[in-house]
């Protein structure tokens, strides 16, 4: 029990992060802390007696495709992004307003 | 394990592998051919569950890994949802290359892995499936948003994955919960497994995560964006299918999985979730200027009608049950044609505003004209699938006596019906749409196809009663009326 609540303390302070952060770094920061945690909790979260290898080394595989690819779309933005923006708070936008007059 | 399910898994990745591999000018081809079968297989696939019941597969992998597939009524249903949309976008894509519009590489693979991620989620018969799904799912339709190419495209994209990661970790740590709690991750099998304290913190958190997926306000700020700045053969799959992937599971946890957990609150802040976003799409969807954006929001408002669901089901409503599920099935195809008909009608007047539609039943009659059957469905006008759908919701809360739904349907319908003359009323305008007369092309041939689908649903709404009834609890409805 007591790591499964470790396991949620983390994805906790991981949801925290990413809600309050103003850069994307900051956001990935969030992400990466929540998906550590969600996979904190299925390593300690079975049953007695069972070996929980494949399923979380399979969720760990998936888990970081997608924050690779998170960080690889957050490059791009920062190579593509105009000169002369700030670094904090670009993805909060919406891009249904960015190109708006 | 049934032929036609293997089809229905292996076609779809099949297609996805050859086109990927194949030089630019086939891909079209090849992702038309691996639906086209893909719907064929999974019409034979209904076939032979209505007959015999449903068909299970599982494959034990090497250690503790195991996936359950179970195609059941409530399966081949999405299946079929999924195929025939898939089919209708995938000829419009498929017109729209031989017009010379170019296509990212990627993107016909992208598209067909999304396809075959959609259909492993609905035959998923376990939680640890339907987390590997919604992970493919996340990233496909994430960077098929960001195919779209522009700057707002990527920023959508991004805000889109984001979302996708969030919920997948909450849903990730929930079903570790459950399993340790349940011993089981086989949805059929929580029940007999119990679940004390904790299945209720990890049902808690998995719904919050599919919430996100599906989504429903106040949490769907990534949904707007996404779906109307996708290319114009991603949103109509995005919109009418990809948010009904969240809702099924919901469906099938809270109703098979594990229904002795769900207390009267939790039922209660669902429906008021569903209200929530019924009121807000459609009063966003009247204010918005862009007919994608509009038609987006009206994404919103229109799960909120499904959500309509879970409080009549709960309160004992069978026919609530099968309009919910209904309506789901049969706003893909109504929104699939309204999204293409809007991507013709939006390339024509090269003015993605609704103010660019004027006069556009001159230049586009039979794309107006499905984009205005697609509307009909959603108002619930008959005799569209839309129709049946609200008809059986209406009964369900007549049924358990909800004045609020039967306030709240009729309501949201008016305002439906609002939006939908939103768009519709200026395309009969008469000082606008002077050149290009008539003109019909391929793109407006196949969302005027997935129009009559919402027809067809309409006129022969039994089949797809009679699949949804076979699923139905029949335990948790009976213990809950």
């Amino acid at each position: 029990v007591i790591g499964v609540i470790l396991a949620g303390t983390v994805m906790l302070s991981g949801f925290v992060v990413t809600f309050s952060g103003v850069s994307v770094r900051g956001r990935l920061v969030g992400l990466t802390l929540m998906a550590g945690g969600a996979l904190l909790g299925l390593s300690v979260g079975w049953p007695a007696g069972s070996t929980p290898l494949w399923t979380t080394l399979v969720a760990v595989i998936t888990l970081a495709g997608m924050l690779g690819v998170a960080f690889h779309l957050a490059r791009r933005r920062d190579r593509h992004r105009p000169s002369g923006a700030g670094s904090g708070g670009a993805d909060d936008a919406d891009p249904l307003d960015a190109e708006r007059p | 394990m049934s032929v036609a399910l293997v089809v229905v898994l292996a076609l779809p990745l099949g297609s996805a592998l050859v086109a990927a591999g194949c030089p630019r000018r086939f891909r079209g081809l090849v992702g038309c051919l691996g639906v086209l079968g893909v719907a064929v297989a999974s019409v034979l696939l209904a076939i032979a569950v209505g007959r015999s019941g449903p068909v299970e597969a599982s494959w034990d992998g090497p250690g503790d890994l195991a996936l359950v597939l179970v195609a059941d009524g409530l399966a081949v249903t999405m299946l079929l949802m999924t195929a025939i949309t898939a089919v209708g976008i995938a000829t419009f894509a498929l017109v729209e290359d031989g017009r010379g519009e170019g296509r990212p590489r990627p993107w016909w693979p992208l598209w067909l892995v999304l396809v075959w991620a959609l259909h492993v989620l609905f035959l998923a018969g376990d939680l640890i499936t339907v987390y590997l799904a919604f992970e493919v799912i996340g990233v496909v339709a994430a960077g098929l948003v960001v195919l779209g190419g522009g700057r707002r495209q990527h920023l959508a994209g991004m805000r889109y994955l984001y979302a996708e990661l969030v919920a997948t970790t909450i849903v990730l740590f929930g079903v570790a919960v459950i399993w340790r709690d349940t011993g089981t991750l086989v949805i059929s099998q929580l029940t007999g497994a119990g679940g004390g304290a904790g299945s209720v913190v990890a049902l808690a958190l998995v719904t919050a995560g599919l919430l996100f997926k599906v989504p429903l306000v106040p949490v769907h700020l990534w949904l707007p964006g996404a779906h109307a700045l996708a290319p114009s053969a991603v949103s109509p799959l995005l919109s009418a299918v990809v948010v009904k992937a969240g809702f099924v599971v919901v469906v099938r946890l809270w109703f098979d999985g594990l229904p002795g957990l769900i207390t009267p609150a939790a039922v209660s802040l669902v429906g008021g979730l569903g209200v929530v976003a019924v009121v807000w799409g459609s009063l966003m969807a009247l204010r918005a200027r862009e007919i994608k954006v509009l038609i987006a929001y009206s994404t919103l408002a229109q799960i909120g009608f499904a959500v309509a669901l879970v409080p009549l089901a709960f309160g004992g409503a069978r026919t609530a049950w099968t309009g919910g599920l209904l309506h789901a099935v049969a706003h893909a195809p109504a929104k699939a044609a309204m999204l293409l008909g809007a991507a013709v009608l939006v390339s024509s007047a090269d003015d993605p505003t609704v103010a660019g539609l004027r006069g556009a039943v001159r230049r586009r009659p039979l794309a107006v004209f499905a984009v205005g059957l697609g509307a009909v469905s959603l108002v619930g006008l008959p005799p569209s699938g839309g129709f049946v759908a609200k008809w059986y919701l209406v009964l369900g809360a007549l049924e358990v006596g909800s004045i609020l739904w039967l306030v709240v349907i009729a309501g949201g319908s008016l305002l439906t019906a609002a939006y939908a003359v939103r768009i519709l009323s200026p395309t009969f305008a008469t000082d606008g749409g002077e050149d290009g007369h008539g003109a019909v092309g391929g793109r407006d041939v196949a969302a005027f196809a997935l129009a009559l689908v919402t027809l067809l649903l309409g006129l022969r709404p039994l089949e797809t009663i009679g699949l949804l009834e076979t699923v139905a609890p029949v335990g948790t409805l009976a213990g809950a009326g």
